[in-house]
Parts: C-alpha cells; structure tokens; sequence
C-alpha cells in the first residue's frame, strides 16, 4: 500500500510514512478500483462485525442519502423481510465465526448472499471482495468503504460511490495538511480517559470510528448520537460526575446542511458550557460524505499521535 | 394527570399499554414504516421496532434527527411521534413525511405537532398531558404496536396480554422498599453506570442509559459486549459500573471478565420473563424505579431535567415552535391519511 512519502524534515512534524490513518485515503481509492461483481437484488442488509461496523455504517448511511433502504444488521440480527430478493453483504475484514454465521442464516431464508473480508468466511462464488491481509485498521476500513461503494454504483446504486469519489481529493488534501503538523490539539490528552465521541445521525460511522481507534488507549470508550443527545445524555453531561473526572466529550462538528441543525448545536455547546462541562469541538468541512470520511480518518491519525511523535523524535 | 408524582408514572405504564394496544383497525398497505421521534418519543419506537424486528416481514426504521430518508414516500407509513407536540426535529420531520407523499400518524399530547395533525386530518394517538414525555412509554408503545400490526408487520397483542399479569406481580416487587430496583440503586449510586445487553435488550439497555441520565442526572452509557470489551484493558481513574441486562450466560461471562480485568464494580441482572415482549418491559420497569432510587438516595429531584429546559428555552429565543409552518392544504383523500 504506498502511502503518503516521508516529506522532508523541514517540512513535516510527524513522520508519516507509517503512520496509522495516513494512508486511508489511497485505500479507500483501491477499494474503489478494485473489480467487483453484479448482483441483483430489491432489499439491502449489511451484517458487519468489528471494525468493519464502521465501513459498513457509512455504506448505509450513503445509502439512506441516496434514496437506497438500507438495514444494517447489528450483531448479524437479520430483520424478518431478508428473504428472496434481498441481498446480505457481511463484513468482517478478520474473518470473524459470527460472519460465517451470519452468511448461513442469510442462505437459509434463501437471500442472496456476498462477503467482504481477508479470510474465506464463505463460498468463492459469494465474494464481493477479497481483501489483502496484513492491513492496519484504518486501512482495511478504508479499502472496504471503496469496495463497498464501487459495489452499490457497479449495482445500480451510484449514489454512494459518486459521493466517495468526489470527496476524495478534499480528503487527501486534509490528509496532507495533518501531515504537516496542524493537528487539532488535545487529542492526546484523550489516552487513558474515557472519551464519549458524539456525531450526527447521519454521520454516525464517525463517532464509532473514534470509538474504534481509541480503544487501544483508553480503559473504555463510548460514542453516541447528535442530536438525540440534547433529549436525554445533556442532562448527565451537565452534572458534576464528581467521581468520574476521566471522562471526556467530544463533538465532531459536521454540518448537516440544515440551518436549525447548527443553531441546535450550538445552543447546546452552550448549555454544556454553562454548566462547567468542558468539551473539545473537532470542525471538519465539506458535505456530510467528505466530512464523515475526514473524521474517519482523523480518528486514526489522532489516536497514533503520540507514537508518531515517538519515530520523529528517534529520527532525530 | 396533573399532580402524579414520577412513580406513579411508571407505575402507569402497564396500564398506559393496556389502553392503547388495541387502537385503531383494519389494514393499511404499505411498503415500509418509518418511527420518527427523539428522546422519550424515539425509545418508544426503539423498543417497539426490537420487538417486531426479528419477523416483520416489513421493513421497519427508527428516524432521529431533522430529516426523513429520501426513499420514504408515499408506500410508506410515517409514525411521527412527539409528546409535547413542539419538538424541532419531529416538526421537521412531519413536514418532510408531508412533503414526500408519506402516510403520517401522529402520536401526540398536543402541540404544535397536535395541530398540525388536526389541520391535515392525520390521525392521532392522542396522549394525556401532565406527564413526564419519558414516562409516556406506555401509551406510545401501544400505539405503536397497533400501527405496526395494521401495517402487517406482526401482532405481539398476544405477548403483551399474556404478559401483563407477569409484570404487575413483577411492578409490585419492584415497588416493595426491599426490592431489587433499591439494590441496584445502591450499587449504583457512586459510579457512572455502563449498561451492557445483546440482542432485543439493546433497547432495553438504551433506555436505561437515557433514564439514568435524565432521572439520576449522572452520565450513563450503553453498549454491546463487543463495543465494551474490545477496550484496552486498565482500570479506569474514575469509578464505573458494568451492569449486564439479559440472560445470555455467555455474554454475562464475558462482561465480567472485563469488569474484572478493569476493576470496575460489576452487576448483572437477568430479565426473566416469557417472552421478548415480557422481558424487556421486566427491564424497563426496573431501570426506570433504579434510576430513580438513585436520584432519591443522592438527595436529587428525578423530575426536572433543568439543561433540557435550558436548551429548549435558548431554542425557542430563536425561532419559536411551529413559527416556520408550512401551508399545507388538507385535502379529501390526500394520500397523507391512513384510513
């Protein structure tokens, strides 16, 4: 996978041609070139286990916006309407028992069936994508937001694939301003806390992306959705938790597009605010699609600062 | 209504259920059904679609948020659910549901949403005023269900009769000052609580988090087993329950052995009951009495959810409920009715 090239020294605060997250902008465009087969169907369910949730939530939530029904099965609970003409795409990038399972099931009520995944969860015939091994995290979630969205455009359903596509060179433009060093600060303080990440509905695969990618730093981590937030979780966040100083809040900031949406927000970064509750605010622009895939990637990036800061340091 | 404390509420909800599970009548034809609703509003389409998830043979969707899906139309049923009839994103969403040729039912106390409804001739679940919205679970769920078997999406009429004795013997317990909600709520009291389930009692384990949050006023979460255990595994500064809600033995081990490996306070408890329907509103009664037993114990009003207020209050400064109406005419067989 050939990734962003180490800049020069001068020109570069984190090395980063390692870097986790650095590199998800040329998967998620592999993922797209990859070749990937027709299939026929009326109904969509997509049964994720993992990290692929996130690749598989964001396929959805591209569909939902493109006028495409969209089931995501959570913990591979396929809903009773899976049937004839529906299709079941699992995806499990590790090649989890439970996509297997799932794959079974699907069968069993006679849906047509495909996988996405680095190991063999189900029949060669039933492949969407085989997926290299040996990827990081970001990069397998991103190869597998390009194969799922050159799958639902090579099917009929463009929508998603047109919206990953155009967002790519915002993406790999942000991409390359991280790289340069101006990363959004506090991040790192983020490690050993327990962080709650909260997106909009719609951009919900980026609040778990956070999730995912600070679980590895972080004793636990939460995330959750905006503005569904503002009728129940305020009132929590509002009190003094005097026993749980570790925990953390953190708004990723995208704009739905919607006027009331914003001012929503905003009053309730206030209302937060008048009631002593710190919380750090990550702004990402463009159209929910391209601001929903550079909060992905940045979880990543952001969750693997302190290491690259560790290899800049060591190249001296 | 006016005057009923907050435990009389929930001890209303049986009873809530009871009077709304056989509204409505006949069959409306339709491709798929849309739950629109936030807050108290949206758990009770949480609860209802888990129940009916697993065999509709209709696809049903929770909608949360300012807009509808673009695939929602006139082959769809738009349930549009607000108890005080004046929340922004369901307003947004009824007119949207409008917009896009959807059939709407509203679920409502009054309101905005209340008048809306009367103006369109949508029908409406009507709801009584004077009520906590989060503590409307009862009537809203029966609404719902009776929707959701009109639609064709299954009948779970059955369970919830058979259930009922269950769970008023189950609310008496619950009730009694020795009961398990106190126990929980002592366990609880000192700690964020992290609500962890499978299955249908996901719902469950969501409308525990909300409950805890807006009754307790502390900060509360839920999540699967696999969203909570594939966290690094150290102990955490501050001090964090795991409470495991179902009766997986498998997921239960598992939970506790990550409690353990954290050091987190660890409790689990099992939903019993004789089916879905019957173990998930077990649950429900149980985390609502909790959470409240845990504001009682630490001194705090369940009640009144002042940050939602003060919300709610910076919001109408700026454009007051209803204020962007838009001019809807009612028809005669507009296909915005459900007959």
């Amino acid at each position: 996978m050939k990734g962003v090239d180490q800049l020069r020294r001068s020109d570069c605060h984190y090395a980063v041609a390692s870097g986790e997250g650095f590199s998800f902008p040329e998967a998620v465009e592999s993922g797209l070139g990859m070749s990937v087969p027709s299939r026929e169907f009326d109904g969509l369910c997509i049964a994720a286990f993992g990290n692929s949730a996130i690749s598989s939530q964001f396929a959805a939530d591209a569909c939902g916006r493109s006028g495409i029904l969209a089931h995501v099965a959570s913990e591979g609970r396929l809903p009773g309407w899976a049937g004839l003409g529906t299709l079941v795409l699992v995806v499990s990038y590790a090649g989890r028992r439970e996509a297997s399972e799932a794959l079974a099931e699907a069968k069993s009520r006679g849906c047509a069936v495909g996988w996405i995944s680095s190991a063999q969860i189900g029949d060669a015939e039933d492949a969407v994508s085989v997926l290299p091994e040996g990827l990081s995290s970001s990069d397998a979630v991103g190869m597998e937001i390009g194969v799922l969205s050159a799958f639902l455009g090579k099917n009929g359903r463009i929508g998603p694939r047109d919206e990953v596509e155009a967002s790519l060179p915002g993406l790999k433009e942000y991409r390359d301003v991280l790289a340069g060093g101006s990363v959004p600060v506090g991040l790192e303080d983020l490690r050993g806390k327990v962080p709650a990440f909260y997106a909009l509905t719609d951009a919900i695969a980026s609040a778990r992306s956070w999730k995912a990618a600070f679980e590895p730093f972080c004793p636990m981590t939460f995330f959750g959705e905006l503005t569904e937030f503002d009728h129940n979780e305020i009132v929590g966040w509002c009190s003094p938790n005097g026993f749980a100083g570790d925990l953390r809040m953190v708004v990723l900031r995208m704009s739905g597009g919607l006027p009331e949406l914003d001012r929503t927000v905003d009053c309730m970064l206030e209302v937060l605010g008048e009631h002593g509750r710190e919380v750090l605010v990550i702004e990402f622009e463009g159209g929910l699609a391209s601001a929903e895939l550079k909060a992905v990637m940045l979880s990543w990036i952001a969750s693997g600062i302190p290491e690259v800061e560790d290899r800049w340091q060591a190249w001296g | 209504m006016a005057g009923l404390g907050i435990r009389d509420q929930v001890h209303n909800q049986l009873e809530d259920l009871e009077g709304t599970m056989e509204w409505g009548s006949g069959r409306i034809d339709c491709d798929n059904v849309i739950l629109c609703g936030m807050g108290g509003s949206a758990i009770s389409g949480i609860v209802a679609a888990d129940c009916f998830m697993e065999a509709s043979p209709v696809p049903i969707k929770v909608v949360k948020g300012f807009t509808i899906p673009p695939w929602a139309g006139p082959r769809t049923v738009a349930v549009v659910s607000s108890y005080s009839g004046n929340t922004r994103e369901t307003l947004s969403m009824y007119e949207a549901a409008f917009r896009q040729g959807c059939r709407i039912i509203a679920i409502t106390s009054g309101g905005t949403l209340g008048r809306w409804a009367e103006r369109d001739g949508v029908p409406v679940g009507k709801v009584p005023a004077g009520i906590q919205p989060r503590q409307s679970l009862g009537y809203t769920i029966g609404y719902i269900s009776s929707i959701l078997r009109m639609c064709g999406c299954g009948d779970i009429g059955g369970d919830v009769r058979r259930s009922l004795p269950g769970l008023r013997e189950y609310r008496a317990v619950l009730e009694s000052p020795d009961g398990p909600a106190g126990r929980i709520a002592e366990a609880l009291k000192a700690s964020v609580p992290v609500f962890v389930s499978s299955g249908p009692m996901q719902a469950v384990a969501f409308r525990w988090k909300t409950q805890f949050n807006e009754n307790s006023k502390k900060v509360a979460f839920c999540a699967t087993e696999e969203e909570l255990c594939g966290c690094m595994r150290s102990r955490p500064e501050g001090s964090y329950s795991i409470v495991h809600i179902g009766d997986d033995p498998g997921v239960r081990e598992r939970v506790r052995g990550f409690t353990e490996s954290i050091g987190a306070g660890f409790v689990d408890v099992p939903a019993g009951g004789s089916c879905v329907f019957e173990s998930m509103f077990r649950m429900i009664l149980l985390g609502d009495y909790a959470s409240i037993g845990v504001a009682e114990s630490l001194g705090l009003e369940p009640e009144p959810v002042i940050p939602i207020r003060d919300l709610k209050g910076k919001l109408a400064s700026i454009i007051p409920p209803g204020g962007e109406e838009r001019r809807w005419a009612a028809e005669a067989g507009s296909p915005n009715l459900c007959r």
